[in-house]
């Protein structure tokens, strides 16, 4: 635990200089400084797997179940995403959003109880972590995807205006950003459709129903739903660009929506049987499970 | 009260005074250049009778001016401003005047391209170049208007073989094709189509043109468009074809000289659903402007105008500041030696008078000497007498003349002092009996 615990301050630590370098990037454009961010968050990043390959080797898969181990997981996605993302397509003004979310994401983790939950014994199947790294995985890529959409927004609309400034000197093409958001937000829906999929499953197996229509469940269809609408205009009519994007962030609020239903919001009473539920899991740690 | 020495006026809008609204309805095509500089010549300064004997009418897109010398300034400045309100009502506002010296450094510094929008960019000077041809042709050059071009072009010259200004690739058509890159990416595999044949929408094609981008060129005149296809090694395409072609472009690079927009709103917005959202830049470098500015307003299209091109070329001057800074110095000393030269030139009628009067005198002298003496002198002893007569009158105006000049090229007041007394002394009929300081111009 204490191997664990210095670990994950290294990780935090390592983090959060990755961000005062890639702000530092933002701020003075030196590739020189990108890299080395990069590099740092890659440090992290290796650090944090550590961190997250002795909390399983410890405690099973069941790690991911509570909230802290859900947010700490998903930091640790997003980061990796980010990596993949920053290496094939070279975004490092992507990295000065993501590398501070990741803080965003990974720091409330430190502050909650440590202490993982044993899992009730009807969730302990197999296919469980892969339901929740899934979900997980998903809402990363989401992440980075409404990043670059923002990003993309925000140069549209400096070129429209013709005031260019912050965004024209840093970021790379609008069809770039474009581009990279949409597979960014395919492979999430792919990510998504899986999770709901095998959240259903997990449903019945549990408490009886498919769905329970519970805000978390809801909320994630419509999300689905949203980026469903999104990937078809693009391919159907040809949609791109600016309402898009937008539609990108919208369909990623719904999904935190969904994300802090899992948590947040209260039960209804018909949905006492959910996998998710405080009834059987005890209140505020059923994370990762939700999406 | 003597007459003054003739004097050069500036009057005019420029992308610093004036939007690119005003400027549009200003702007004279090369076409009727000669026509327009003619209603300059014409159009009488209110209260006077004459108008100034020398005119220029320099008309591009980012300025319209009207260059006049004669003997009022006063008065040519009113002739010009007349002339521009005449063709923009309610432009008086925006024009700025510019008189002697300050016109001359004016003059220099639009030739150098330190007026510009992009700094030191050089189709300025050709632009000056082809104004002061035509005005040479209708005779409205005279010798202000013909010293002070040609050292303008001379100091535009030092300008860019002395400076780094000419050399930096900073201009209107890079600015556009940074804008490109912002907005596709890489242009390979993209289409780029030219409308118009402009010098400028050449060289925009050519910057924004990558080893892989497709150019079309489109044309009212079908010649004229496979003339710049072939120099641009693109593909010729009927004018009429105009708004199928906006579904297949990615870029169009505009500069025609039509009075209306030919990219108008309406098939900007057919074109928008027609290429899917696929995003369309257009580069606008017409004036008038040829794409209407409504187009700017569909999705994923991006209209920039000249203004706005040249409003982002200067975002990235900082850099060039200094090269500026020499420039200008070049501009003072090119412009302290035209005016040192002006001087001169005013100061020289007196010694021409002077001179020619003591030639006058020699020779009568001389033959009244010959005279007396009678015919039986050979003609070399004829000629060492007036050879003597001419050295003796030599010999006596060589310091006169010589404080004449120093007087003239050094300041004005003692020069017109001097050139008076000379007047004076020697009882020359000067101008009018008192200054020795007529007009020069062409009609001597």
């Amino acid at each position: 635990m204490t191997l664990e615990r210095a670990l994950l301050s290294g990780a935090v630590h390592t983090y959060g200089a990755a961000a005062v370098l890639y702000l530092v990037y933002f701020a003075w454009q030196r590739t020189r400084v990108a890299t080395a961010g990069a590099l740092t968050l890659f440090l992290g990043f290796a650090l944090h797997g550590a961190v997250i390959a002795l909390r399983i080797q410890a405690q099973g898969f069941s790690a991911g179940a509570g909230v802290a181990e859900g947010l700490s997981a998903l930091a640790w996605l997003l980061v990796g995403s980010y990596l993949v993302v920053d290496r094939r397509y070279q975004l490092p003004a992507v990295g000065a959003f993501v590398s501070p979310l990741v803080l965003a994401v990974l720091v409330p983790a430190l502050l909650l109880p440590q202490r993982a939950s044993p899992l009730p014994e009807t969730l302990k199947v197999a296919a469980l972590p892969i339901h929740v790294g899934i979900a997980l995985l998903g809402i990363a890529a989401f992440a980075i995807a409404t990043s670059v959409a923002v990003l993309y927004v925000l140069l549209e609309r400096e070129m429209k205006f013709k005031r260019l400034g912050v965004f024209f000197a840093r970021l790379p093409s609008l069809e770039k950003l474009d581009d990279v958001a949409n597979r960014l937000v395919r492979f999430g829906f792919v990510a998504l459709s899986v999770t709901i999929a095998t959240g259903a499953l997990f449903s019945k197996q549990v408490g009886g129903g498919y769905f329970h229509w519970d805000a978390k469940q809801t909320l994630s269809l419509v999300a689905w739903a949203v980026y469903a609408g999104v990937l078809n205009a693009r391919l159907v009519a040809g949609w791109r660009g600016r309402r898009v994007a937008l539609l990108t962030l919208v369909g990623f609020l719904v999904l935190v929506g969904s994300l802090v239903g899992t948590y947040a919001v209260p039960r209804a009473p018909w949905a006492r049987a959910s996998p998710h539920g405080p009834s059987s899991f005890g209140p505020g740690r059923a994370a990762g499970g939700g999406l | 009260m003597a007459p003054r020495p003739r004097q050069l006026v500036v009057v005019g809008v420029s992308h610093k005074t004036a939007p690119v609204e005003v400027r549009e309805r200003l702007a004279v095509g090369d076409a009727d250049l000669p026509a327009w500089l003619e209603e300059v010549r014409r159009t009488r300064p209110q209260g006077t009778a004459e108008s100034a004997p020398e005119a220029m009418l320099v008309s591009t897109c980012n300025r319209v001016e009207v260059y006049l010398a004669g003997d009022d300034p006063g008065a040519a400045i009113g002739q010009a401003r007349t002339f521009l309100a005449g063709r923009a009502p309610g432009v008086d506002g925006q024009l700025y005047d510019r008189t002697g010296e300050a016109a001359v450094r004016h003059l220099f510094r639009v030739c150098a391209g330190l007026d510009s929008m992009v700094l030191g960019e050089p189709q300025i000077l050709g632009q000056v170049k082809d104004a002061y041809t035509a005005a040479h042709k209708a005779g409205s050059a005279g010798t202000i208007l013909n010293a002070a071009c040609q050292l303008a072009f001379a100091a535009a010259k030092r300008v860019r073989s002395e400076t780094a200004l000419g050399e930096a690739e900073v201009s209107v058509a890079s600015a556009a094709a940074s804008l490109a890159h912002k907005i596709f990416g890489t242009l390979d595999g993209r289409t780029v189509l030219v409308v118009g044949a402009g010098e400028i929408a050449e060289l925009a094609a050519r910057h924004l043109a990558g080893p892989k981008t497709r150019i079309l060129v489109a044309n009212r005149t079908r010649e004229r468009a496979e003339e710049l296809a072939d120099k641009v090694r693109g593909e010729a395409r009927p004018f009429e074809e105009l708004a199928s072609l906006l579904v297949e472009v990615d870029v169009v690079v505009s500069s025609t000289a039509a009075p209306l927009p030919i990219i108008s709103r309406a098939i900007v917005q057919a074109a928008v659903r027609a290429r899917r959202y696929r995003p369309l830049f257009l580069v606008d470098l017409g004036v008038p402007r040829d794409v209407e500015p409504g187009a700017a307003e569909m999705e994923n299209v991006y209209v920039y105008d000249i203004d706005d091109l040249g409003q982002l070329v200067t975002q990235n001057l900082a850099a060039r500041q200094g090269e500026a800074e020499r420039a200008e110095a070049i501009i003072d000393e090119e412009t302290r030696r035209f005016l040192l030269d002006r001087r001169v030139r005013d100061g020289t009628p007196v010694i021409a008078e002077l001179r020619q009067w003591a030639d006058q005198v020699a020779r009568a002298e001389a033959e009244r000497t010959l005279l007396n003496i009678g015919s039986h002198l050979t003609d070399a002893q004829r000629q060492s007498v007036e050879a003597m007569a001419k050295a003796i009158v030599n010999r006596l105006l060589h310091k006169p003349t010589a404080a004449l000049r120093a007087a003239a090229a050094a300041e004005s007041d003692a020069a017109r002092r001097l050139s008076d007394a000379t007047v004076a002394l020697f009882g020359l009929p000067g101008d009018g009996g008192s200054g020795g300081t007529p007009p020069s111009g062409e009609e001597h």
